[in-house]
């Protein structure tokens, strides 16, 4: 248990939308150990970059969201603390790379004021101390003359060198938890590659304890220690890596892992051989969620949801008919 | 910047010679005779032609667009049929108290709806935000001169603070009795204006809110408040500032109304006026002032998104 940096209990995240409450997140429950990489992985819109920045409480509780279960960092509950607390816990202890990194910047300050802002909050240093310290993460992060990154505006660096700044911004206060949203999205395979090994790295280093989300399954297999699947706001499977990518027990985990390409050298981009769309979040099917884009679909499939259930030391899958069910591949 | 400056400058020349254009064809657009316009139903045909020829309509329209454009360089905006002096110093006279109504509204409805509109984005849903949209609601839809009717009513009938209207220059009376009888008509418009302002203002700061920088922000611990003051309202400055812009620009016309009601003699009056009297040539003057100074405060607009935000200084 000593080990154990984060453990998420039925998260459920609600917003309050003009349609009404949507449940984005509905019972997520996952943990991270010390020094280990945690994939979280699942089409678009299941609820993967809510599921993250939940753990964080970053939306905004007082007109947009409603959490509920607990998210327990080092046996301490987050959902507990009053917002003052919670500010010494982000950016502190638990830092996140947020999807997109133009949007995340802001556009109006340079990126060695933004890497600075935690610096002087966190630690306490002088500008001038944490302005070094800012120049030695941009050049950890693989960046250039960080000194004239330094002064510049996020929207003058490519896509690649935001993601770095923001990923510096991330690790400057050494935290124990790294979240990180697809931070290798909608950038070219080699710089993918570094930003990678740059991640993997540190988790080594520090011994920091790592969420990945991505899409992209090379990635997974390559760095993760673990895998949770999502799928509408629920984990359908959670399992070790080599037994995700050997013995898949639930059906869209199966249909995942078929849309890779198989010839070498290629790279899945995005995930969508899996017939059928993901519904919306306010069309939200009884029984099994995803029964309707499911081949072994049955009766009891469509009355009742199935529990997530361990099947073995360390797999857990959330279906009627695992039993039956062995992988396709 | 200074790249910046000079390229927002010389992309005016297009759009000066456009309005120049569109301007000058004001009075030719006019169907039939400008100068028979002019003159009214009941001229005789002699002093249309008589008019005709010394205004120069009988000449070929680019002969006449060049004659005018060449005399407004040389400062000859053409003469009034109705106002003694020359045309400068006619809309200089009219300038000046349109001017102070303006600068006087913008600086009440600033002070008003900045923080409100903040205040509402901040509260959004909640009692503060739905009473601040209750009121911007009233306002906008009342209008101006039902506001300015009960404010004469109640300050000056009612209860005799102020004058009821009238207009007196500073350099007459001194700034206590001016501000005095520019009170009413500036909180008039001025709540107006606000009203807009506060929406505007509402919805800039809740759409920056709700942005990924701002979650960004949060994320690395950065205290609520200084969340606000530091990396939202330096954001939300560039809509406020297209908002505080458009509304001088729409005072700057001439608040009409206004200035009828509370007898001011801005550049509103002087374009109903010479509407009412057919004087084309101030109704040209005040459109070409106009444009002028719209184009004038665009640019500024610009200079200022230019020091607010490095994406316009630094061009894309
Ligand atoms: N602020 C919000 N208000 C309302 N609904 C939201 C909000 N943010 C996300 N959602 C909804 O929550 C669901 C999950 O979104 P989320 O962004 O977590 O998906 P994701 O798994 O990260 O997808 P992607 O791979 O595209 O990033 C979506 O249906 C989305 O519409
Ligand atoms: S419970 Fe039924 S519908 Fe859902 S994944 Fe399993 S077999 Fe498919
Ligand atoms: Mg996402």
């Amino acid at each position: 248990m000593s080990t154990r940096i984060l453990e998420v209990r039925n998260l459920v995240t609600s917003f309050k939308t003009d349609r009404g409450i949507m449940k984005a997140v509905d019972g997520v429950s996952f943990h991270v150990e010390k020094g280990e990489i945690l994939g979280l992985v699942g089409e678009s819109g299941c609820g993967k970059s809510v599921t993250s920045q939940s753990i964080m409480r970053l939306y905004d509780e007082k007109n947009l969201v409603r959490y509920e279960g607990e998210v327990l960092l080092e046996g301490r509950n987050l959902m507990k603390l009053p917002e003052h607390e919670m500010q010494h816990i982000c950016g502190k202890e638990i830092a996140i790379v947020f999807q997109d990194s133009l949007s995340s910047l802001n556009p109006v300050f340079t990126c060695g004021d933004q890497i600075m802002e935690a610096l002087i909050i966190h630690q306490g240093m002088s500008k001038k101390e944490a302005k070094e310290r800012a120049i030695e993460m941009l050049r950890l992060v693989g960046i250039p003359s960080p000194e004239k990154r330094f002064n510049q505006y996020p929207h003058e660096l490519s896509g690649g060198m935001r993601q770095r700044v923001m990923i510096a911004c991330a690790l400057s206060c050494q935290p124990k938890l790294l979240i990180a949203d697809e931070p290798t999205t909608a950038l070219d395979v080699t710089i993918q590659a570094q930003i990678m090994e740059l991640i993997v790295e540190l988790n080594r280093k520090l011994q920091m304890g790592v969420i990945l989300i991505t899409h992209d399954l090379a990635v997974v297999a390559e760095t993760c220690n673990r895998v949770a699947v999502m799928y509408l706001g629920q984990i359908v499977e959670e399992a070790d890596v080599n037994t995700i990518f050997d013995n898949p027990r639930h059906p869209y985990t199966m249909g995942l892992l078929q849309s890779i390409p198989r010839l070498e050298g290629e790279r899945a981009r995005r995930l969508h051989v899996i017939q059928g769309t993901v519904p919306l979040l306010n069309q939200i099917p009884k029984g099994c969620r995803f029964r309707p884009r499911c081949p072994y679909a049955a009766d009891i499939c469509q009355s009742e949801m199935p529990e997530l259930r361990q099947i073995s030391d360390t797999q857990f899958v959330r279906c009627w008919h695992v039993e039956h069910i062995h992988n396709g591949r | 910047m200074r790249k910046y400056i000079i390229k927002r400058l010389l992309t005016l020349i297009p759009v000066l010679f456009v309005v120049s254009i569109a301007i000058f064809l004001l009075i030719h657009l006019t169907p039939g005779n400008p100068a028979a316009a002019m003159l009214g139903d009941l001229a005789t045909p002699e002093a249309i032609a008589r008019l005709s020829e010394s205004l120069g309509f009988n000449d070929p329209l680019p002969v006449q667009y060049f004659r005018w454009l060449s005399g407004v360089f040389r400062g000859n905006l053409g003469t009034s049929l109705f106002i003694k002096g020359s045309m400068i110093q006619i809309l200089r006279n009219h300038l000046v108290p349109t001017l102070q109504l303006t600068s006087y509204s913008i600086l009440i409805a600033t002070l008003i709806a900045v923080p409100l509109g903040i205040l509402a984005a901040v509260k959004r849903g909640r009692m503060p935000d739905q009473v601040i949209s209750m009121f911007s609601i009233v306002g906008i839809s009342l209008p101006s001169f039902l506001l300015g009717l009960g404010l004469i009513l109640l300050l000056s009938v009612k209860l005799g603070l102020l004058p009821s209207s009238g207009y007196h220059p500073i350099s007459e009376v001194g700034w206590a009795t001016h501000l005095r009888y520019m009170a009413m008509p500036s909180i008039a418009l001025g709540s107006i204006e606000a009203a807009l302002m506060i929406r505007m203002t509402r919805s800039s700061m809740l759409e920056i809110l709700g942005s990924d920088y701002i979650r960004m922000a949060k994320a690395k611990g950065v205290p609520r408040f200084k969340i606000f003051m530091k990396h939202a309202l330096r954001n939300a400055l560039i809509g406020i500032v297209t908002v505080v812009g458009l509304a001088f620009m729409s005072l700057l016309a001439g608040a009409t109304v206004t200035e009828s009601i509370f007898n001011i003699p801005g550049i509103g009056k002087l374009t109903l006026n010479s509407v009412m009297r057919r004087d084309y040539q101030v109704i040209q003057a005040v459109v070409l002032m106009v444009s002028l100074t719209n184009v004038l405060i665009t640019l500024i607009i610009d200079l200022i998104y230019g020091l607010i935000d490095p994406r316009v200084r630094l061009g894309q």
